[in-house]
């Protein structure tokens, strides 16, 4: 138990560490350029995301061993993923409202919402907090689409992987015994399959929807994973701060 | 126990006053204190009433609770007179810190009644810590609906995105000054802090835009 929450503390003043890091930068770049609305909310994102981890790092020191009553460092999570939304609706020009894809975003996070409450319980706190990444994806599916930073045949497998991760996690909660190592392996190998494209597509291309679709799953992957799938995700999830800064700003930099 | 309705009482009624004697910017700015020192006192009743119904333990509604209640009624307050008022950006400052500053006056004051006035080094904290971080989440608040504004990006991702932030930052100085030692030492330079890296965030934007 001693191990986790030091691997725990660890993680997250690493990611801490990074995050300063791509606010240092992003200040800088606010300073360059002059359409200054994204970074700008990029940089209060990342401040939130920082301030997140600070307060679980500084909970966990005054008060070890204590379950918070109300999870405060969701409510950071929560305002980077907002902040986040601001600056992407403001690059989005085409808002079209699709209702299949309404739907799907709706349905996407509303699955992932069920295992998040079906895994801890907690019906109010899930379902608050799972609102701002339903509007997240949907804008995310729209900037995809509309800028073409996807073909329709790598939306569609990246939806049908997606959902049958969703899939293969339900019977997770259920399943024991021998069947769980193997159910567990499938599961997690499909999951980091996606994150390893999705990373990949997001060097390749430098797309600022594509890196932040690649951030968004890596943060569902992390709700979604236990032990040591918990830290490659979350690895994953500070790689993609990275990814997200560099994509920026070479937007920004081709925009002039 | 203090009766923070009596204590409101006795501080608005010189401001109300003040009223018939001045106008322009200076009654703008009284307003925006009395409408501050009203905030806090229905934040108070409404931080009350969910520790009573959710069996919260006070420290637990001072670190957990409180910081969701106050900065939520703030910017309802400051939401309020943008959309009924359309104010100028330099009015919206004007209201946001006459707002802060009179929420912080009026928490200090019902602090000073119901734990005394004897230690300076309390009350010199009490001013510096609380009372600047009232102003600093209001005026943060305010600037970010600016830039919403200037952008024409008024969304409620935006607005709730400001607001989530205010929040995050005031939960955590709650919680490192709710232990003694270290942490409420950070806790309380944490304001002035804030103060200080807004007001370089400020006076560098109004450079770049001159």
């Amino acid at each position: 138990m001693g191990y986790i929450v030091g691997l725990d503390v660890i993680s997250t003043v690493i990611q801490s560490c990074i995050l300063i890091g791509v606010i240092a930068k992003t200040t800088r770049l606010l300073i360059e350029v002059k359409t200054n609305f994204l970074p700008f909310f990029f940089a209060l994102a990342m401040v939130s995301y920082l301030l997140s981890n600070l307060y679980w790092i500084i909970y966990d020191f005054l008060k070890p061993d204590t379950r918070m009553p109300m999870a405060c460092n969701e409510i950071g999570e929560c305002a980077m993923i907002l902040l986040l939304c601001a600056g992407l609706e403001n690059e989005l020009k085409d808002k079209k409202k699709i209702p299949t894809e309404i739907a799907f975003a709706v349905f996407f996070m509303g699955a992932n919402i069920a295992l998040w409450i079906a895994w801890s319980g907690e019906w109010f706190q899930d379902i608050f907090f799972g609102m701002p990444y339903v509007y997240l994806f949907w804008l995310l599916i729209r900037g995809l689409r509309s800028r073409c930073s996807m073909t329709s045949k790598e939306l569609w497998l990246a939806a049908v992987t997606s959902l049958a991760v969703l899939a293969m996690q339900i019977p997770l909660l259920m399943v024991k015994g021998a069947l769980m190592e193997p159910a567990k392996a499938v599961c997690f190998a499909v999951m980091f399959a996606l994150m390893a494209w999705l990373g990949i597509k997001s060097v390749r291309d430098r797309d600022f929807f594509v890196s932040s679709t690649f951030f968004l799953w890596t943060e569902l992957s992390m709700f979604l994973s236990p032990d040591i799938y918990y830290y490659i995700a979350y690895f994953a999830n500070t790689v993609a701060l990275i990814f997200m800064f560099a994509s920026m700003k070479r937007e920004l930099v081709a925009d002039g | 126990m203090v009766n923070a309705e009596n204590v409101l009482i006795c501080i608005a009624v010189p401001f109300a006053i003040s009223f018939l004697f001045t106008k322009g910017s200076a009654r703008r700015l009284i307003s925006a204190f009395l409408a501050g020192m009203v905030v806090c006192i229905l934040s108070a009743y409404m931080a009350g009433f969910i520790q009573m119904t959710s069996g919260f333990s006070s420290e637990d509604t001072s670190i957990f609770l409180s910081p969701v209640i106050e900065e939520c009624m703030k910017l309802l307050s400051i939401l309020f007179c943008i959309y009924v008022f359309e104010p100028s950006d330099e009015r919206i400052d004007l209201l946001a810190v006459g707002i802060g500053a009179g929420f912080a006056t009026f928490e200090n004051c019902c602090i000073l009644l119901s734990s005394g006035a004897n230690q300076m080094a309390y009350m010199l904290v009490r001013g510096s810590a609380v009372g600047v971080m009232h102003i600093v989440t209001l005026v943060a608040l305010a600037r970010g609906i600016q830039l919403l504004k200037k952008y024409k990006a008024y969304s409620f991702a935006g607005i709730a995105g400001i607001l989530s932030f205010a929040v995050t930052v005031h939960g955590l100085y709650n919680l490192l000054v709710s232990k003694p030692g270290v942490s409420s030492y950070i806790g309380y330079a944490m304001p002035m802090v804030c103060a200080i890296i807004l007001y370089r965030i400020s006076s560098e934007s109004n450079q770049l835009d001159e």
